[in-house]
């Protein structure tokens, strides 16, 4: 990084958390606090809703997740759009009529206190661990990259996170979201434009592009109804589907979000704005992928793109073979850039037979050097058994600070951090909500005064700070548990979507019959995981209709008994 | 920038600010992902 990127990048930091202070205010009471006054406006409440879902880790892994497998990953938001339908005409009028604060909340008003307290102490669970992810995984990015301090890292982000959200609440954290969204759009559109400006003259961005299809990188649109292949149209559009509708409909964290709108139509239109502006934006990020994807068919790319494994393996026994490995992948390349050009030039004419003879070509040098490049990737993990054998995380970033010019870098890194913060802001806001309203003023101080509320709101944003930085310092040692944390979203949220759509949609199912049927979904739920190949998105699926179909059938063993009582 | 701050609180039934009623937006919506998924498989045939 030069003089100018490390400016540029203190530059909008101190900035974000000055304007993050400035424009959240002093709210005095629980509803200014933890819900904004309900005074926002539906663009706002759309961005904050965009900003809170796309974490760092969807600008530096999803484009490289296009780098890998290509644009199919685009499917798993295909439900989304339908889901901010069905939640704008059911679960928004319902939470604005109830005025709650919480999502949990509403399900002691329709069932018990111990559902409340069960959903809202998996959610507190859940998204504590999550916040710490939120942290550790750009983090831990950055730091490989750049060679930065991960522990500083992990505090800087934290760190900057806790003061705003704790000085402003949902209206500092609102307001944040708006501006981190520019200097995000701003970022990618800047390394795309520096991505085109670096393809060799007689190159075209539409030639790269073209070349990157034959490669199989553009194949946006999966129709097979495998189960096990994790991305198709079906899985997007009905797994996805109970995905998104639990998340935005009962996960705290987006449900403060559009609570914070000042009327059912503020809410409803951020919604909806999501819903017709998601699916493009994330087919953007994967074409910029892709597009990175096209680039390196042209240029040299690493053998392996993460470098903190690759400096393990020279220092290593295998530093030979490694070097020999590297040398063969060099030869293999240049072998494929040749063919690319061949390919790119083939495919602006219309003699069908050369295109296709070039395409043969082409696919033929590139499965060469992969099975060069996989021959490296055996070395690294030979060398180091923890060593993760993707490198797609490390992707973009490494295209970023390689071929992005000076201030630049500083301008994507901004936005990394704008992204990292804004879904961080949005957990631990949601989090000291849920902690306050469904844990100290229902158990602990119900008759509480609004300024006391404020105070241990505070209070919990850094309680819930401190937890997830330290989470995260530690995430390092604790691999197997980092990936079942983000196993357990996906376990969790088809039964909990389950639950919320008894209570709005089956009224004379009970409690009881409710609760023992989650915990019977839950079971289903974890005997896919363990015993099929299931795909993960099913499990949503799976866990929703679980509860919904065993809890009226135990409704109905359990009724006699209360009509007797 | 403007203040977010809205007077009064509105009615469920308050109309979208375009659009002309909420069946009409949630039909957008809806068509807006049919269209992009028509123009993802024309994206894929084209460029494989």
């Amino acid at each position: 990084m030069t003089p100018l990127d490390w400016i540029v990048l203190a530059t909008w930091l101190a900035f974000a958390v000055a304007y993050g202070v400035w424009r959240g205010g002093r709210p005095r009471d629980a509803e200014g606090y933890l819900l904004a006054g309900k005074a926002m406006r539906w663009p706002t409440v759309a961005l904050s809703i965009m900003a809170t879902q796309a974490s760092a880790i969807t600008f530096l892994s999803t484009p490289g997740q296009a780098y890998a497998d290509g644009m199919r990953f685009v499917q798993f938001y295909l439900g989304l759009p339908l889901a901010m339908i069905v939640l704008s005409i059911t679960a928004v009028p319902l939470y604005h009529r109830l005025k709650v604060f919480t999502a949990y909340e509403f399900l002691e008003r329709r069932f018990d206190a111990k559902t409340r307290t069960l959903t809202a102490a998996l959610f507190l669970t859940q998204r504590g661990l999550a916040a710490g992810l939120t942290i550790y995984a750009p983090s831990l990015i950055l730091s490989v990259i750049l060679g930065w301090d991960i522990g500083i890292t992990i505090a800087v982000i934290g760190g900057l996170v806790v003061i705003f959200t704790t000085s402003g609440g949902t209206r500092a954290v609102s307001r944040t979201h708006v501006l981190q969204a520019s200097v995000i759009l701003a970022g990618m559109a800047a390394v795309f434009v520096a991505l085109v400006a670096q393809l060799p003259a007689d190159i075209s961005l539409l030639d790269a592009v073209r070349v990157a299809g034959k490669a199989g990188k553009l194949e946006a649109i999966n129709t097979s109804f495998d189960l096990r292949d994790r991305y198709t149209l079906w899985s997007g559009l009905l797994g996805g589907f109970f995905l998104m509708l639990s998340y935005f409909g009962t996960d705290q964290s987006q449900v403060q979000r559009y609570l914070a709108g000042a009327s059912v139509r503020e809410s409803r239109m951020g919604l909806l704005l999501n819903g017709l502006l998601k699916v493009p934006m994330q087919f953007v990020i994967l074409f910029v992928g892709a597009c990175v994807f096209a680039f390196y068919q042209f240029a040299r790319p690493p053998v392996f793109f993460n470098p903190v494994e690759v400096a393990k393996v020279r220092a290593s026994a295998q530093s030979a073979r490694f070097a020999d490995a590297e040398a063969r992948y060099a030869g293999a390349l240049a072998e494929r850039e040749a063919r690319a050009r061949e390919l790119a030039v083939a495919l602006r004419s219309t003699d069908g037979a050369a295109r296709d003879a070039a395409t043969t070509e082409f696919r033929r040098a590139s499965a060469t050097a992969d099975a060069v490049r996989r021959e490296a990737v055996e070395l690294i993990t030979a060398t180091d058994p923890g060593a993760n054998a993707s490198d797609t995380n490390y992707v973009f970033l490494t295209f970023v600070v390689s071929r992005v010019p000076a201030g630049l870098v500083g301008l994507m890194l901004a936005a990394v951090f704008a992204a990292s913060m804004n879904s961080t802001s949005a957990e631990l806001n949601s989090l000291a909500a849920t902690t306050v309203v469904d844990g100290y003023r229902r158990f602990v101080r119900p008759e509480a005064s609004e300024r006391q509320v404020v105070r241990v709101s505070r209070w919990a944003t850094v309680a819930w700070g401190g937890f997830a930085i330290a989470f995260a310092e530690s995430a390092s040692r604790l691999g197997s548990l980092v990936e079942a944390v983000n196993i357990l979203g996906s376990l969790f949220y088809g039964t909990i979507l389950g639950v919320f759509l008894v209570a709005f949609y089956l009224r004379r199912v009970s409690g009881t019959a409710t609760f023992v049927a989650a915990i019977g979904a839950e079971a289903a739920v974890i005997a896919c995981f363990v015993l099929t190949p299931i795909s993960f998105l099913w499990y949503n699926v799976v866990g929703c209709l679980v509860v919904l179909g065993v809890a009226p059938l135990i409704d109905l063993t359990l009724r006699p008994r209360h009509a007797v009582s | 920038m403007t203040d977010d701050r809205v007077s009064s609180p509105s009615s469920p039934e308050e109309p979208p600010p375009f659009g002309g009623s909420w069946q009409r937006l949630y039909l957008l919506v809806a068509a807006n992902l049919l269209v992009w998924i028509a123009g993802f498989a024309v994206f894929t045939r084209a460029f494989r």
